[in-house]
């Protein structure tokens, strides 16, 4: 949602929505269900109804859940007992360990923030555990995409 | 091997975010569409749910999935632990409702703290105590001045509308979040304090009307100077009998009344109005409370604290205002607008905050919108709001 949401917004970057829809045409690319939840909560009307119609790319949560609750019992961090919601990254996480898949998050590590609340945030697990972790701008040099 | 598409969780994790939301067996049962007993037997261990019931129990339940699996209950302090007392309310037994809004107030406290701190911004002190041997009118006085507005700000502004606003502005200025919350009726609370330091919070009742807010939000700020001066304790330590807890709760109905309609301009409105000799029937008391706007009843109560009303005499207009109001119209909210809610619900210095640290990428989007419970899409209406000035919405339209 990051990238739709602020730097990329799709009725401006029409060409890298195309370039997300190719990579689902070649079945590279998708997501927790738990990010299709989280969209139709705080997602934009746009963004919602993208990622309605992209449905096949969201994998149902008990397919990964077993992955993410070890992932958030060695990250305790990942897991906020006070929380109102299931925050997605250990799942996205799980995902990417299970399908042998790169992790695209705009998240920064905990070093970049000046006073970071837990110790570990996606890309620092993702680098603890060998999974790799990119940016969208990173995903983007990666496919030699331009624009 | 568990029967298909059921899931081992923990049952006493089942109990424990029942029981910690505050709801029976028979409401779960009810939302998950399922008999009493089948709830119990999923506690007991003696069946398990489906994946798809511990997602729906999870949302109903206001918590992470993940919380089911866990192998032992989280060790979290208990709510009563962070409210002052509340009368009426029996710590550990509050409405799901108001425990779930209490829940999010005290996250979204800790989510202010983060980002301040993450932000680099020095967290504001609040600096303010009061003691019960002091006199609630001075107190009272202190809060007014501590606010910066004078009686003839006061008396200027049109409606109470304005008034409230800009009372909430003052206090939030004073180092207090103020937050609304809604879902909560008001027989079990108008508001109250989460007696935390720093930033300690004023919460009111959203189905409550302007004119009340105010008196409400002076009557919280005074528990909040007495538990800042280890007068009063959170609800769970609380312990004075409840004819001593009602001599607190008098001396903050004083003070704030204090605070709110000082003496001299009070004396110099009922006589401006040609009121000084009145038998204070409803009419006369309204129209000084409009002045002031302030509350009828709240303005009753001032008129006693001053001795224009004897004790009998405002127990008679209590009687008559009660029959007064039975014989009104319900009221009826108005619009406002996605991010106008999220402002009234979490306050303006709050807003602000998150939409700054989402500026300088110390925040995500989602945790943006997460925090303010607002759909992206709204947040450049919300940018257009706070460049408006301090306004507000009504919460419970």
């Amino acid at each position: 949602m990051e990238w739709q949401a602020r730097p990329y917004p799709m009725d401006v970057f029409p060409s890298l929505v195309a370039q997300i829809n190719a990579l689902i045409t070649a079945d590279r690319f998708i997501a927790p269900a738990l990010v299709h939840e989280e969209v139709k909560i705080v997602g934009t009307a746009e963004l919602i109804k993208w990622a309605d119609e992209n449905e096949n790319i969201f994998v149902p949560t008990a397919e990964v859940l077993s992955e993410a609750l070890s992932i958030q019992n060695q990250f305790t961090g990942l897991r906020d007992p006070k929380a109102e919601y299931e925050e997605a990254d250990a799942y996205v996480i799980a995902l990417a360990r299970l399908r042998g898949g790169i992790v695209v998050t705009q998240e920064t590590p905990a070093a970049e923030k000046r006073n970071p609340k837990r110790t570990h945030f996606i890309p620092d697990v993702c680098r603890e555990l060998g999974i790799p972790s990119i940016s969208l701008l990173g995903l983007m040099r990666r496919e030699r995409w331009t624009f | 091997m568990p029967p298909s598409g059921t899931i081992p969780v923990n049952p006493s994790l089942l109990v424990w975010a029942r029981e910690e939301s505050g709801y029976g067996l028979e409401r779960v049962a009810k939302r998950l569409q399922v008999k009493e007993e089948r709830v119990e037997a999923w506690e007991k261990g003696e069946r398990q749910p489906t994946f798809r019931q511990v997602e729906e129990l999870a949302k109903f339940l206001h918590r992470p999935l993940s919380v089911f699996f866990l192998s032992r209950p989280p060790q979290l302090p208990p709510l009563a632990a962070e409210y002052r007392r509340l009368p009426g309310v029996e710590p550990g037994h509050e409405s799901p409702e108001l425990r779930l809004a209490l829940r999010q107030m005290l996250n979204r406290r800790e989510n202010a703290l983060n980002l301040m701190e993450e932000l680099g911004e020095p967290i504001p002190e609040f600096s303010l105590r009061a003691h019960l041997n002091e006199s609630p009118v001075e107190v009272g006085r202190q809060m007014r001045e501590a606010t910066g507005i004078d009686s003839m700000t006061q008396l200027d502004w049109s409606n109470e509308w304005p008034a409230w606003s800009a009372w909430r502005a003052a206090v939030e200025q004073l180092g207090v979040l103020v937050f609304q919350f809604p879902k909560v009726t008001l027989e079990e609370t108008r508001g109250l304090a989460l007696l935390r330091m720093p930033l300690p919070v004023i919460a009111i009742n959203g189905k409550e009307m302007p004119a009340a807010k105010a008196y409400t939000i002076f009557h919280e700020l005074v528990h909040l100077m007495l538990a800042a001066a280890n007068e009063e304790m959170p609800a769970l330590r609380e312990r004075r009998s409840s004819v001593e807890w009602g001599k607190v709760e008098r001396f903050a109905e004083a003070a704030a009344s204090h605070a709110l309609v000082p003496e001299t301009a009070l004396r110099t409105i009922i006589r401006n109005q040609g009121l000084s000799n009145s038998t204070w029937d409803i009419a006369d008391v309204r129209k000084v409370a409009r002045a002031f706007k302030i509350t009828p009843l709240a303005m009753a109560t001032r008129l006693r604290e001053s001795g224009f009303m004897t004790w009998n005499r405002y127990h008679q207009w209590r009687a008559d205002w009660d029959s007064f109001v039975a014989t009104l119209r319900p009221r009826r909210g108005g619009f406002a607008s996605p991010a106008e809610k999220a402002v009234s619900r979490a306050g303006r210095p709050f807003a602000q905050l998150v939409l700054e640290a989402l500026s300088a990428n110390r925040l995500t989007t989602v945790d943006a919108a997460r925090y303010l419970d607002l759909r992206f899409e709204h947040f450049e209406t919300l940018r257009n709001h706070l460049r408006g000035g301090p306004g507000e919405a009504a919460m419970d339209e």
